[in-house]
C-alpha cells in the first residue's frame, strides 16, 4: 500500500510535469507584454494611491502648500507618462467608480495647466 | 509508512533538481515549455514533501516504533493530540517540516507573484529550490525522519515533558516557518538581480512575502514567550537565550525593511540597502539554523540539538557568498533615482529606525557569538546573560520607540522646525505630563518612567495623526467613524502600521511592568500556613498527586487572598518523567483585572497585573516550596498579539477591487494597432 501510494504520487508528479510540453504555448512576447501591462497598471495605481496620501496630508495641515504643490506635479507628470505608455500598449484599464480627480482626462487637463503654470519645473521624462 | 516517506523524499529531491535546473536552463534557451514545466515540478515538490509529513503523522498516529524517531519521541502513554507535536520536537522530524512548509510557502509565493516578475521567475524558482534540495539531502542522508530502529521494543520513549504544552502546538511551526520563510524575499529580490530586473519590479512581492513572514515570525516570538512563561518556571518570558536571540535576529532585520521598503516605493529610494537588508536577513535565517542544529552555543532549547550544525554553517556561509555576490554584481544598478532632500523628513526617520534596529541586531549577534570568541581567546566560555543584554539593547529600543512616535509625523521629502515643533507640541506635552505624573505618584524607577513617556508619545502621535486624517474626512462630509475608516482604507499599509505601533505599546507595558515592577519570593509552605507578598496573601492548602503511566503528577492547592477577600483558588503542578528522569512544572497565574467588565472572562479583563505561582519543590515533611511572583501588567504582553496580528492584516489586505472595464483601445479608436494576444501562465 505505501509503495503504492507513493508510486501513484510519482506519476502524478510526472504527468503534471510533462503537460506543458504536450500543449502548444510558446508565445513569449505575449507573455512579457502582459507582464508589461501589469507592472504599469500597478505604477499607476500606486501613483493614485500616493496622489491621495498626499491630498490627506494636505487636507490634516501635515505638509506645507509649498511642497504640496511640488509633489503634486510630479506625481501627476508621472501617471500622465504611465497612462500614455499605457495607451501606447493600446489598452485602457480605468477604475469604473474612480473619483473624479483621478480620472485620466482630468489629470491630463490639470497637468497641462500646471505646466503652463509652473514651465521650469517640468521633469525629464515629461514630453 | 517508512517506506512511502522515504519514497516520496527522494521523489521530492528529483522534483526539486528538475524544478531548479529547468527554469534555468528553460529561461537561458527561452523555453517557456521548459520554464513552465519546472515551474509545476516545484509544485509537486511540495505536495511530495507534504505526504511524507503525512506518512511520518500517520506512522505517529499508529504507533509505528519501528521507525526509530517514532520510538524516540512518542509511547502509546501520551494523548493523541501531541502526535502533532511529537512530529516536530526532534531534530529529525522538525528538518521534515520546515522543508514541507519552506516548500509550500515557496509554492504560495510563486503563485501570487506578480506577472511583471515573469522575467525573474525561473532564477527565483531556482534559489528556492536551491534552498530547498540542501534540506532534503539533509533529510535523506544525515537526519532521515524514517530511519529504522535498531529493535522494535514495542514502545517508545516519549515527547519532551518540556513540549506537552498548548502553546507547542503553534509556536514551534509558526517560527520554524518563519525563521526559514525569511528565504522567501530574500529570493525574489535575488531572482530578480540575476534576472537583471534591477529596479522596482520585485519590490511589492518582496514587501509583502516579508509583511506575512515578519507576522509569522511575531506571533511564533510572542506564543514562546508565553511558553516560557507558563512551564519553564522562572516567572519570565525572555532571556536571551541563544536560540531566543538567533529568532529574534532575523524579526529585527525584517522590521527594519518593512519601514525602509517604504521609502523604496514611495521615493525611490534606498534600493541598494534593501538588498542589503534582505540579504542579511537571510544569512541570519541560516545562522538561526546552524545555532538551532547542533550549533556550538548553548540553550536550554536542546531538545533541537544535533551534530549537523557543521553542515549548516557550510550552508550559511555559502549563502552568505552568494548574497554578497549577487550584491556586488548589480551594485551599480542600485543607486537611487534621488538624494535625501532633508533630514527633517520621514524618509531620514526611517533611516535612523533602520540604524538603530541593526544597533540591536549587531549587538544581539555579538552576544550569541561572545562565549565562542572567549573561548578561543580564553579558554575559558565567558557567558553573555540577560542583564548585559538588557544594559546595552535598552537604551536602543527605548530610541526606537520615541522614534517611533517622532517619525510618522514627519513629511516625505523635507519639512521646516516650526512645522516640527508644531505637529510635536502635543504628543511631548502628553508625554512629559505622563513623566511628571509617575514622578509625582512616588515612581522612581528613571528608566520605566522615561519608557512610560516614551510609549504616551507614540500613542499621543498615532492619535493625533488619525485625529487629523478623520477630521479631513469630515470636511468631506463623513462622520467620525466613517471618516476615520475612510481614511484608514484609504491608506492600509500605513493605518495598519501604526495598529501595529499599538500593539508595540501594549507590548511596552509589559516589558516596563514585569522587568522594573515585579516582586517574587521563594518560600516553603506547610499546610495551612500562608505568605504575603504585596498585597496578596497566598495560602497552601494541601498537595494532590496522581501516578500515571508515563509521569508522577503533583499539584498544590492554594488559594489567593487580596485583603479579606479570596480571588482565587489555583493549583500549580510539577510532574516528574521517569523514563526522562526530567520533571516539568505548570505555573498557574491568576490575572488581577483593572478594570471588570462585565459579561466577558476575568482573563479578558484588561489585566493590572499577575499573581503566578509555581511549585518548585514537594519536600517530604508535607511542605510545598513555591516561586510566588507578582508581574505587573504582564496580561499586555499577551494582548498585544492580537493587536498585532489585526494590524498586519490591515497592512496586507488588498486595496478594493474596483469593477473594471477593460477596453482594448483599438475598439475605441480603430487607428490603434491591435496588441498581441495575452496568454496567462
Amino acid at each position: 500500500m505505501p509503495i503504492t501510494l507513493g508510486a501513484l504520487v510519482a506519476i502524478i508528479s510526472l504527468v503534471v510535469i510533462a503537460l506543458p510540453f504536450l500543449r502548444r504555448s510558446g508565445e513569449a512576447v505575449s507573455i512579457w507584454q502582459s507582464g508589461e501591462l501589469e507592472r504599469l497598471t500597478k505604477l499607476r495605481s500606486d501613483l493614485y494611491d500616493q496622489i491621495g496620501e498626499l491630498q490627506t496630508d494636505h487636507a490634516a495641515n501635515t505638509i506645507s502648500d509649498d511642497d504640496f504643490r511640488h509633489q503634486l506635479l510630479e506625481l501627476r507628470v508621472g501617471a500622465a507618462e504611465t497612462i500614455r505608455l499605457l495607451d501606447q500598449l493600446g489598452y485602457e484599464d480605468e477604475p469604473q467608480d474612480a473619483p473624479a480627480f483621478l480620472t485620466r482626462e482630468s489629470l491630463e487637463d490639470e497637468i497641462a495647466a500646471l505646466r503652463r503654470a509652473t514651465p521650469r519645473q517640468r521633469s525629464g521624462t515629461d514630453e | 509508512m517508512a517506506d512511502l516517506g522515504t519514497m516520496t523524499l527522494m521523489l521530492a529531491l528529483a522534483l526539486a533538481v528538475y524544478a531548479g535546473v529547468g527554469s534555468v536552463v528553460g529561461a537561458k534557451l527561452g523555453s517557456g515549455d521548459l520554464v513552465m514545466s519546472s515551474r509545476r515540478s516545484a509544485y509537486m515538490a511540495g505536495l511530495a514533501l507534504a505526504v511524507a509529513v503525512g506518512a511520518l503523522v500517520y506512522a505517529f498516529v499508529t504507533h509505528d516504533f519501528s521507525i526509530e524517531y517514532v520510538r524516540g519521541h512518542s509511547d502509546r502513554a501520551q494523548s493523541q493530540a501531541f502526535t502533532w507535536v511529537a512530529m516536530y520536537a526532534g531534530n529529525e522530524g522538525s528538518l521534515l517540516y520546515i522543508t514541507a512548509i519552506f516548500t509550500i510557502m515557496s509554492m504560495v509565493a510563486i503563485y501570487v507573484s506578480p506577472r511583471r516578475l515573469e522575467p525573474s521567475r525561473p532564477y527565483i524558482i531556482a534559489v528556492l529550490m536551491g534552498i530547498n534540495i540542501f534540506f532534503i539531502a539533509v533529510l535523506l542522508t544525515l537526519a532521515d525522519p524514517f530511519a529504522p530502529a535498531a529493535f522494535d521494543a514495542g514502545r517508545g520513549i516519549g515527547v519532551n515533558p518540556l513540549l506537552r504544552h498548548p502553546g507547542m502546538f503553534i509556536h514551534p511551526p509558526l517560527q520554524m516557518a518563519g525563521l526559514v520563510g525569511v528565504a522567501i524575499p530574500f529570493a525574489f529580490v535575488a531572482g530578480a538581480m540575476i534576472a537583471g530586473q534591477t529596479r522596482d519590479q520585485w519590490l511589492d512581492a518582496a514587501r509583502v512575502s516579508a509583511i506575512a513572514v515578519w507576522a509569522v515570525l511575531s506571533a511564533g516570538v510572542l506564543i514562546g514567550a508565553w511558553w516560557a512563561y507558563t512551564i519553564l518556571g522562572w516567572g519570565g518570558y525572555w532571556s536571551w537565550d541563544p536560540i531566543e536571540n538567533v529568532a529574534i535576529m532575523p524579526w529585527l532585520v525584517l522590521t527594519a525593511f518593512i519601514h525602509s521598503v517604504m521609502v523604496q516605493k514611495r521615493r525611490g529610494m534606498f534600493r541598494m540597502w534593501n538588498v542589503a537588508l534582505l540579504s542579511m536577513m537571510f544569512v541570519l535565517g541560516q545562522f538561526g539554523l546552524f545555532i538551532n542544529r547542533g550549533g556550538p552555543v548553548v540553550s536550554v532549547h536542546s531538545f533541537g540539538a544535533s551534530t549537523i550544525g557543521s553542515v549548516f554553517l557550510g550552508f550559511m556561509l555559502f549563502s552568505a557568498v552568494f548574497a554578497l555576490v549577487i550584491f556586488l554584481w548589480r551594485y551599480p544598478a542600485l543607486k537611487s533615482d534621488r538624494p535625501l532632500e532633508s533630514f527633517l523628513s520621514r524618509e531620514a526617520a526611517f533611516l535612523v529606525n533602520n540604524f538603530l534596529f541593526l544597533g540591536v541586531t549587531f549587538v544581539t549577534f555579538w552576544g550569541v557569538l561572545f562565549p565562542l570568541f572567549s573561548e578561543v581567546a580564553n579558554n575559558e566560555t565567558v557567558t553573555v546573560s540577560a542583564p548585559w543584554f538588557n544594559r546595552i539593547n535598552g537604551p536602543i529600543l527605548l530610541a526606537i520607540v520615541i522614534l517611533m512616535g517622532i517619525g510618522p509625523l514627519l513629511p516625505w521629502r523635507r519639512t521646516t522646525m516650526t512645522s516640527v515643533q508644531r505637529w510635536l507640541t502635543i504628543p511631548i506635552g502628553i508625554s512629559v505630563v505622563t513623566v511628571a505624573l509617575l514622578w509625582i505618584s512616588g515612581v522612581r524607577e528613571l528608566w520605566a518612567v522615561i519608557g512610560f513617556g516614551a510609549l504616551s508619545l507614540v500613542m499621543s502621535a498615532v492619535l493625533e495623526e488619525w485625529y487629523r486624517g478623520t477630521m479631513a474626512q469630515r470636511r468631506s462630509g463623513h462622520n467620525f467613524a466613517s471618516g476615520w475608516w475612510r481614511m484608514v482604507s484609504g491608506n492600509r499599509p500605513r493605518h495598519g502600521g501604526y495598529i501595529v505601533h499599538i500593539a508595540i505599546i501594549a507590548l511596552g507595558i509589559g516589558v516596563i511592568g514585569t522587568n522594573f515592577f515585579n516582586q517574587r519570593a521563594d518560600v516553603a509552605l506547610a499546610p495551612g500556613e500562608s505568605f504575603t507578598l504585596d498585597e496578596y496573601r497566598v495560602e497552601y492548602v494541601n498537595t494532590e498527586n496522581e501516578q500515571r503511566e508515563d509521569r508522577i503528577l503533583e499539584w498544590a492547592k492554594v488559594n489567593v487572598f487580596k485583603g479579606e477577600e479570596q480571588i482565587a483558588e489555583l493549583a500549580p503542578s510539577r510532574a516528574f518523567y521517569p523514563v526522562f528522569s526530567q520533571a516539568s512544572v505548570r505555573a498557574a497565574v491568576h490575572n488581577v483585572p483593572l478594570v471588570n467588565i462585565p459579561g466577558i472572562p476575568e482573563y479578558l479583563n484588561p489585566g493590572l497585573e499577575d499573581v503566578y505561582i509555581v511549585p518548585s519543590e514537594f519536600l517530604e515533611d508535607g511542605r510545598v516550596v513555591l516561586r510566588i511572583s507578582v508581574n505587573p501588567a504582564a496580561w499586555w504582553l499577551w494582548f498585544s498579539g492580537p493587536i498585532f496580528i489585526i494590524g498586519t492584516v490591515i497592512a496586507l489586505w488588498p486595496a478594493p477591487i474596483l469593477e473594471r472595464r477593460t477596453v482594448p483601445a483599438h475598439r475605441r479608436n480603430p487607428s490603434t494597432p491591435q496588441p498581441a494576444k495575452s496568454v496567462g501562465v
